[in-house]
C-alpha cells in the first residue's frame, strides 16, 4: 500500500487538453472517488495513474517513487475495467492467477492465493468456468478478484459498476466498500454516479473540464460546496438554483426578479445588490402555512421513503423532497419555505460560494 | 394532394386484396395436389448446380481410377484400379509432392512469423504513416505475378537460389505476407484493447501481452489465414515452373511433366491431380468453420 500524489498534471490528446493542471494527494489506505460529467478527464486521470496514458507534464508519485516513466507492469497497481476485461480464453482460476504467473510465483502459492481471493469474493464454485459462462455480477467479482489477488500498492476502478443492473450495483457497492475496509488498500475509484461516490469514498474529487473543482469528504461537499457546479453535481435530486439580487438591508435575503423574498441566515461575502444564485437542496424546503411562498405543484413522485414534488415557485422550476407523505396533486398550491440556515449562496457570474 | 393520396391508398388496398386472394389460391392448390417440384425444386436446382460446378473435378477423379486402356471410354461403369496411383510411386512425383509440402509449409510458417507481429504492430501502434505503410504492403499484390518474374529470376540466379526449395518458399512468402498482414489486422482489431491493457497492468510487457492474450484470441483467424497461405503456395504453378528445374520441382509442375513428346499419360495426370487436390480439400474441410468466420469477421459489429 502507498499514497498517491499527483502534482500539476497535464495531459492532452492531440491539441485538446484533457487534464489541465491537477493536484491531488491521496493518503495511504484512502478510498478516493473521482467524479465529474462525461469528458471531465476522470477516466484519463485514472489511466495516467495506471500508466496506460502518458502525461505531458507534472508528476505522479506512488509512495515516494516517481512513476511517470515507469511501465504499467512495474507500477504495482491493479485496475478493474468498466468492461471487466477478463481474458476470454482463460478460466476464472487462470484469470485470477495470471498476474501472479507472470511474476513467476510458484504454482502452489498461486493456487493458494487464488483460492483465498475466490473465497473472499464467493467465487469458489466458479473457478473452472470461462468468463462467457458467468453473469455480469460474477464477471465483476472476477475482475475484482484479479485485482486483489496480486496485493498491489493501489486499486484503480474505472466505472466498475456501470454495466450492472440497479439492484446488483447497490449490492456490489457495499461489497467493494467492505472489501476496502478489510484490505485497507489505497483505492482510486472513477464514477459518473455521484451517489456511488458519496456512499463509498472517504474523499471525493469533483472534476470539470480537466480541473479540480473541489476535494473533500462526501458530506463536506454536500453541505458546503465551493461553487455552484459542485453544488449542482453532488446530491440527487440536484440542488435548486434561483437567480436574484442579494439584499443586505435588514435581514439578509435574496430578492428574485419576480419579487420573491428568499431567506438567508448570513452572507459573509458579497455586497448589497449583487446578482446571485440562491441554492437550496430539495429536502431543505418546509411547508409553512404562515410565511410560505405560493408554489404550484407540477408532478408528484412518491418513492416510498420520501415524496419528491416538482413545483413552480414564481417563474422558477424547483424540486422539493419531504420525508412525510404529502397528499398533493398537480395544479394545487403549496406554501413552500426554504430553510434559511441551509441555504447556499453563489455568485451568479463565477458561481463561487458567498456564504 | 389529398385526393391523390386517397387514390394511392385505395390502389394499395386493392393490391393487398389481390395479393391476399393470390396467396389464398396457392394455399388451396397446395392442399389439393402439391406438385413435387414445389417441395423439391429448390434442392434439385442446387444439386444440379453443384454437379455442374464439380463436374471437372469429378471427371478427373474418375479418370484417376480408370484403367489406362479405357481412358477415352465414355462409359461411367468400369472396374476401378489403383494402377494410376501405383505408377506415380516409380517416378519423381513423390519427391515433387514432398517439395510442395515443404515449400508450402515453410512459406506459410515464415509468413505467419513475420506477418502476424507486423499486423499486430500496425493495428495497435498509432504512428505516423501507418496507413500508408499498410497500403504499400498491399501494393505487392496489385501487379500480376508475371511482372515480378524477371527480377526474381535474375536475382535468384545471382544469389544461387534458383531451383531450391528455400528460394521458392521466399517467393511465396513475399506474396503471402500481404494476405497475412491484412487479414490478421482485422482479427486484432476485433480484440478489445482493454484486454491487453489488463495484461500490461497484470505485469506483461507488450510482446508478452501479444503472445499470451491477443494471439490466443485470434486463433481461429490465424488458422484461416494459415490455410489461405498454404493453399496459395500449394497451388502455385507459375513461379514453380520458372524458378525450378529438377531439384525443387513442385507437384503442379510435375503433373505437367507427364505431358511428354511420346504421349500424354492421362492416368498419371489424373491420379497426381487428385493427390494434389487432397491436402487442400482436407485442410478446407477441417477449418471450414473458422474459414467462414475468419473471412467475414469485422464485417459487422458484434
Amino acid at each position: 500500500m502507498a499514497s498517491i500524489s499527483i502534482r500539476k498534471l497535464f495531459k492532452q490528446f492531440g491539441s485538446t487538453p484533457v487534464i489541465r493542471g491537477i493536484d491531488i494527494d491521496i493518503r495511504d489506505g484512502e478510498f478516493v472517488a473521482l467524479v465529474g460529467p462525461s469528458g471531465c478527464g476522470k477516466s484519463t486521470l485514472l489511466r495516467v495513474i495506471a500508466g496506460l496514458e502518458t502525461a505531458e507534464g507534472g508528476d505522479i508519485l506512488l509512495g515516494d517513487r516517481r512513476i511517470n516513466d515507469t511501465a504499467p507492469r512495474d507500477r504495482d497497481v491493479a485496475m478493474v475495467f468498466q468492461n471487466y476485461a477478463l481474458y476470454p480464453h482463460m478460466t476464472v482460476a487462470q484469470n485470477l492467477g495470471f498476474g501472479l504467473k507472470i511474476q513467476g510465483i510458484a504454482k502452489d502459492q498461486i493456487a493458494r492465493r487464488v483460492q483465498q481471493a475466490a473465497d473472499t469474493l464467493g467465487l469458489g464454485e466458479l473457478l473452472q468456468r470461462h468468463p462467457r459462462q458467468l453473469s455480469g455480477g460474477q464477471r465483476q467479482r472476477v475482475a475484482m478478484g484479479r485485482a486483489i489477488v496480486r496485493q498491489p500498492q493501489a486499486f484503480l476502478f474505472d466505472e466498475p459498476l456501470s454495466n450492472l443492473d440497479a439492484k446488483l450495483r447497490v449490492q456490489m457497492r457495499t461489497e467493494i466498500k467492505a472489501l476496502h475496509q478489510r484490505l485497507g488498500t489505497t483505492t482510486v475509484y472513477v464514477t459518473h454516479d455521484q451517489v456511488e461516490a458519496m456512499t463509498m469514498a472517504d474523499r471525493i474529487v469533483v472534476l470539470k473540464e480537466g480541473k479540480v473543482e473541489q476535494i473533500g469528504e462526501p458530506l463536506a461537499l454536500y453541505d458546503r460546496p465551493r461553487n455552484a457546479f459542485v453544488a449542482g453535481f453532488i446530491g440527487s435530486p440536484a440542488m435548486n438554483f434561483i437567480p436574484g439580487r442579494l439584499q443586505l438591508d435588514g435581514a439578509p435575503h435574496v430578492l428574485t426578479d419576480d419579487g420573491l423574498r428568499l431567506p438567508l441566515a448570513n452572507a459573509s461575502s458579497g455586497t448589497h445588490g449583487d446578482r446571485v444564485l440562491y441554492g437550496t437542496r430539495p429536502e431543505n424546503f418546509i411547508l409553512d402555512a404562515g410565511q410560505g411562498l405560493p408554489a404550484d405543484v407540477v408532478v408528484v413522485e412518491p418513492t416510498g421513503s420520501e415524496t419528491q414534488v416538482a413545483l413552480r415557485l414564481g417563474g422558477h422550476p424547483v424540486m422539493a423532497a419531504f420525508r412525510d407523505r404529502i397528499d398533493a396533486r398537480p395544479g394545487e398550491r403549496l406554501p413552500l419555505w426554504p430553510v434559511a440556515a441551509k441555504a447556499h449562496l453563489f455568485d451568479a457570474a463565477g458561481g463561487q460560494r458567498l456564504n | 394532394m389529398n385526393s391523390i393520396s386517397r387514390t394511392l391508398a385505395a390502389a394499395d388496398l386493392a393490391g393487398a386484396h389481390e395479393e391476399g386472394a393470390g396467396l389464398a389460391g396457392i394455399g388451396t392448390a397446395d392442399r389439393r395436389r402439391a406438385p413435387w417440384w414445389h417441395a423439391h425444386g429448390r434442392s434439385l436446382t442446387v444439386a444440379l448446380l453443384v454437379l455442374l460446378v464439380l463436374s471437372p473435378f469429378l471427371w478427373l477423379v474418375q479418370l484417376a481410377f480408370k484403367p489406362a486402356a479405357d481412358i477415352f471410354d465414355d462409359a461411367l461403369l468400369f472396374v476401378p484400379t489403383l494402377d494410376g496411383f501405383a505408377s506415380l510411386l516409380q517416378g519423381n512425383f513423390l519427391k515433387s509432392f514432398g517439395n510442395s509440402l515443404l515449400v508450402s509449409t515453410l512459406s506459410t510458417g515464415f509468413s505467419l512469423v513475420i506477418g502476424v507481429p507486423a499486423a499486430y504492430a500496425l493495428t495497435r501502434w498509432k504512428f505516423r504513416g501507418r496507413d500508408r505503410i499498410a497500403l504499400w504492403i498491399l501494393v505487392t499484390r496489385m501487379a500480376p505475378p508475371i511482372a515480378f518474374t524477371i527480377p526474381f529470376f535474375l536475382a535468384y540466379q545471382y544469389l544461387g537460389l534458383q531451383d531450391t526449395v528455400i528460394g521458392l518458399a521466399i517467393v511465396y512468402l513475399t506474396f503471402n505476407l500481404a494476405i497475412v498482414i491484412w487479414l490478421m489486422q482485422t482479427f486484432f482489431e476485433a480484440v478489445p484493447a482493454s484486454l491487453e491493457e489488463a495484461a500490461w497492468i497484470d505485469g506483461c510487457g507488450v510482446w508478452q501481452a501479444f503472445w499470451r492474450v491477443a494471439l490466443p484470441l485470434t486463433a481461429p483467424g490465424l488458422a484461416a489465414t494459415a490455410v489461405m497461405c498454404f493453399i496459395f503456395s500449394w497451388n502455385d504453378f507459375f513461379y514453380a515452373l520458372i524458378l525450378t528445374r529438377t531439384n525443387a520441382i513442385t507437384a503442379p509442375v510435375a503433373i505437367v511433366n507427364f505431358l511428354q513428346y511420346e504421349g500424354w499419360e492421362w492416368t498419371k495426370i489424373a491420379a497426381s491431380g487428385t493427390l494434389v487436390m487432397l491436402p487442400v480439400i482436407v485442410f478446407t474441410v477441417l477449418v471450414r468453420k473458422y474459414l467462414v468466420r475468419g473471412l467475414t469477421a469485422g464485417g459487422v459489429k458484434d
